[in-house]
């Protein structure tokens, strides 16, 4: 069974989600297999985890979502809205303060 | 002979619905998220029978990675929790909102009577006879009012994740809230002021409430623990269906 490392992500998966949904339009599996690919594997958590930030984030109106019948199966799409898009800048903004602020204390270079 | 991994895959799906049931979230979004999830599944699953694995193993992988149950309800839980206003302050949630929801029952009651004083007053020769027979029991509709507050007052107790201990310490203050509202401000077609009594006993005279107070005050804790039989009932059905 994989671990999830829910304290140290806190904030994190609004920001991947925000990211890759400003990108294109996704649905949820199509979302996790995103982030594990373009982070190579480093980041593993219950990919059922993902859908209650969706939820959450649809709330917000930070992304919005449509219902498709695929192959018999319900599917909701994402897509990050205007919000959503000034939202991210802010959160890109803060974490890469914070990581440069965390490569200084660790004293390794900020990529 | 039955799949064992699809028995693995329906009980798994009972249990997160169950525990989302359990902790109080709406029965139309734990459908909504069951269904996303089994989409995911049985995408997940698909991918891994293409990469070469076997249908059961390819099941029982795809279960691993969707998580385990109590995590992915927890996260559906704590989620929801954090977009009520309940869930965010469960301790306001306490004292104001059982407060608040026992006032709007008083508002709510007294423009009904009031309505009901003002037709019954004015247009009588109109109803027929058997609408002023029903007149005495009018007492009864302050708790008809406070009885649906209460129901929508529980609603919002699980969102909040607050201890049982809690949870029943907010079902008798909202019970004290009602009683003392309506014993103390009655609604105009109340009859012989229980309010005046009520007033009395706070200004430390004899207290007097009339019967139908006490027996509408405990409504709430039936109604509260008819919910949580409610709810009970619904995952143990669930439970009882994954055993079979």
């Amino acid at each position: 069974m994989r671990k999830s490392n829910p304290n140290f992500l806190n904030g994190v998966p609004e920001l991947l989600v925000l990211t890759f949904l400003s990108r294109e339009e996704m649905y949820g599996y199509q979302l996790v297999k995103a982030v594990q690919i373009r982070s190579e594997q480093a980041l593993s958590f219950g990919e059922g985890s993902i859908y209650p930030v969706l939820h959450s984030l649809v709330n917000r109106k930070l992304i919005n979502s449509r219902v498709e019948i695929v192959n018999g199966r319900q599917r909701t799409y994402y897509k990050t809205t205007v919000k959503g898009k000034k939202e991210l800048e802010r959160m890109q903004g803060d974490w890469q303060q914070v990581a440069r602020g965390i490569s200084k204390a660790l004293g390794v270079a900020h990529a | 002979m039955p799949d064992k991994s699809t028995d693995a895959m329906k009980a798994y799906f009972i249990e997160l619905k169950s525990r989302m049931r359990r902790q109080g979230l709406p029965v139309s979004y734990v459908k909504k998220s069951s269904c996303e999830l089994l989409d995911h599944y049985q995408s997940l699953k698909e991918e891994l029978v293409q990469d070469g694995q076997r249908p059961e193993q390819a099941q029982q992988q795809a279960l691993e990675q969707l998580g385990r149950a109590d995590e992915v309800a927890s996260a559906y839980v704590s989620a929801l929790r954090q977009q009520r206003l309940a869930g965010r302050y469960p301790y306001l949630f306490f004292p104001v909102l059982p407060a608040l929801f026992a006032f709007a029952a008083w508002i709510l009651c007294f423009f009904i009577s009031f309505i009901l004083y003002y037709v019954l007053n004015n247009y009588h020769f109109t109803l027929p006879s058997e609408w002023h027979a029903l007149i005495p029991y009018q007492a009864g509709l302050k708790w008809l009012c406070f009885g649906g507050m209460a129901w929508i007052t529980y609603g919002r107790i699980y969102q909040t994740g607050l201890s049982q201990r809690w949870q029943w310490i907010t079902v008798a203050f909202f019970s004290v809230c009602m009683l003392l509202l309506f014993s103390w401000v009655s609604p105009p077609l109340d009859g012989p002021g229980s309010g005046v009594f009520m007033l009395g006993w706070l200004l430390g005279k004899p207290a007097y409430i009339q019967y139908w107070d006490w027996i509408g005050a405990c409504i709430p804790i039936a109604l509260y623990l008819l919910h949580q039989a409610v709810v009970i009932r619904e995952s143990k059905r669930e439970r009882i269906l994954t055993a079979i």
